[in-house]
């Protein structure tokens, strides 16, 4: 791991006793207690998580509206200053680029985030295009901390750690000050807030949220979270080859929006659909797994599966064949070959620890 | 970390303890609980099945992986822990003690000698890091 990148809170992760991993080029803690407490955590009261492994950059100058009007298939010259819209780059087969979240701080000023495993290839991909419109981009990744507060409780630990600091009062906005940007943005489908700060800050702002009562939480819980939550990891229900309508994240493209890279070949009516998975007796899906019909035809497979420690079973979500499946968006029974053996499972509409 | 001297040892993290009436009990080691971390489910053989050094007979999933057990010695399984398939986050607490996995009856007692002893299970677990 000597080759990885440490985040500026590498030493508070070791001191709580986190086990650090080797992901996407850092080393992150996957967990701190354990992934079912960290879990329950953020559904129940708070949770606290170090992102700063996450690609931060700034696009600014030039026609920087109009260059990620080519790159992502929504108008963003729609989105209001304080506004943070999810989207995705598509390539020019109409398979994704990235997902990414894009902020508005001014006219021509974004702040953008995107996955740590991509950064490099999105910075290449998104250079000729920045050119083209005149736009600079700054690479804050290494300077920037992003720790996310995620939970019911998020706003009174806030209140707690930071009496009477600003923060943004709907979901999508975001605020800056004191050389901080609080987003109400979040992965884990809790309320909350990310919050990106210099390094130099991280520290005292990481150990304020702490004593404030929110519970550490590692990249294990954030996974489960975010399956729970049916968002969409990129290497697993989004890639060059799964396009968003396919991979479940349809609303990222906006039917009047038009000139973006790789509409022409976007599959709109694509042949797999993304779909929830929830076991109705025991196993774990796990990426790769077949899904079949009750009566032993496959219709797809298991795209990531954790377990579910609010329901307390297997859960996961699945690309399915539309027509096979007859996937309608209401529950049906299926079920997934775990080992070589067939367990019983439904599909249903993320959220699934809402459903 | 935890490794009983009076327990014998596999590479695949299981371990054996050798009762005086001709069997084994067997279980996971403390090493392959933190690796694995939360336990959610268990798969383990039925009482009377036939299990084989070095062959699977069950799994062990988490939240984050699944993965496979290995018998440490050949034999027929005389008890298992109803108790852990009731309750596998228990596996995570006590590994060695009510973590236990199954009990065999012993075929061929010079397949003990294969297994690990603690210090040489010790001297193995720090090859991997």
């Amino acid at each position: 791991m000597s080759d990885s990148l440490r985040t500026v809170l590498y030493d508070r992760h070791v001191a709580l006793g986190a086990r650090m991993v080797p992901f996407a080029g850092w080393e992150m803690p996957v967990q701190y207690t354990g992934v079912k407490a960290e879990h329950t955590a953020v559904r129940t009261t708070c949770g606290l998580f170090d992102v700063s492994h996450m690609g931060t950059v700034l696009l600014q100058g030039g026609r920087a509206t109009e260059a990620l009007e080519r790159l992502t298939p929504w108008p963003m010259s729609k989105l209001k200053p304080g506004r943070a819209r999810y989207t995705v780059m598509l390539n020019e087969a109409g398979g994704t680029v990235d997902d990414l979240i894009v902020y508005r701080r001014g006219n021509e000023d974004w702040f953008v985030i995107w996955n740590a495993a991509n950064h490099q290839k999105n910075l290449d991909w998104t250079a000729p295009i920045l050119t083209e419109y005149g736009v600079t981009l700054e690479d804050l990744t290494s300077d920037t901390a992003l720790i996310a507060l995620q939970g019911p409780d998020w706003h009174s630990v806030w209140e707690q750690a930071l009496p009477g600091a600003a923060f943004p009062d709907k979901r999508f906005t975001f605020t800056e000050h004191d050389g901080m940007l609080i987003a109400r943005t979040g992965y884990t489908g809790e309320d909350g807030v990310e919050i990106w700060c210099p390094n130099a800050r991280a520290i005292e702002l990481w150990d304020r949220l702490i004593d404030a009562g929110a519970t550490p939480c590692g990249l294990g819980a954030r996974d489960s979270l975010r399956i729970e939550a049916g968002l969409p990891l990129y290497g697993h229900e989004l890639s060059d080859e799964i396009g968003p309508i396919e991979g479940g994240v349809g609303f990222v493209v906006h039917k009047d929006h038009h000139g973006y890279i790789g509409e022409m070949a976007l599959q709109r009516d694509p042949r797999r659909c993304l779909a929830g998975v929830r076991m109705t007796g025991r196993g774990v899906p796990r990426e790769g797994y077949p899904v079949l019909t009750p009566d032993g035809e496959t219709i797809g497979a298991v795209t990531s599966g954790s377990y579910s420690p609010i329901l307390d079973t297997g859960i996961g979500l699945a690309l399915v064949d539309r027509k096979k499946s007859g996937y309608d968006g209401t529950s049906q029974a299926v079920a997934v070959e775990i080992r070589g053996r067939s367990f019983d499972a439904e599909l249903v509409v993320p959220p699934l620890h809402k459903n | 970390m935890e490794i009983p001297k009076q327990l014998r040892y596999t590479k695949e993290h299981e371990w054996a303890r050798i009762d005086e009436d001709g069997t084994a009990l067997i279980g996971v080691t403390e090493y392959a609980v933190e690796e694995l971390g939360d336990v959610v489910f268990l798969e383990l053989p039925e009482v009377g099945d036939e299990v084989s050094q070095g062959a699977t007979f069950g799994t062990v999933e988490s939240v984050k992986a699944v993965a496979e057990l290995y018998a440490p010695l050949t034999g027929e399984v005389t008890e298992r822990n109803e108790d852990l398939l009731e309750a596998p986050e228990t596996l995570n607490e006590g590994p060695y003690e009510e973590g236990w996995l199954i009990r065999i009856s012993i075929d061929n007692a010079d397949e003990v000698d294969e297994l690990m002893s603690a210090d040489e299970y010790q001297a193995y677990l720090e090859t991997l890091d």
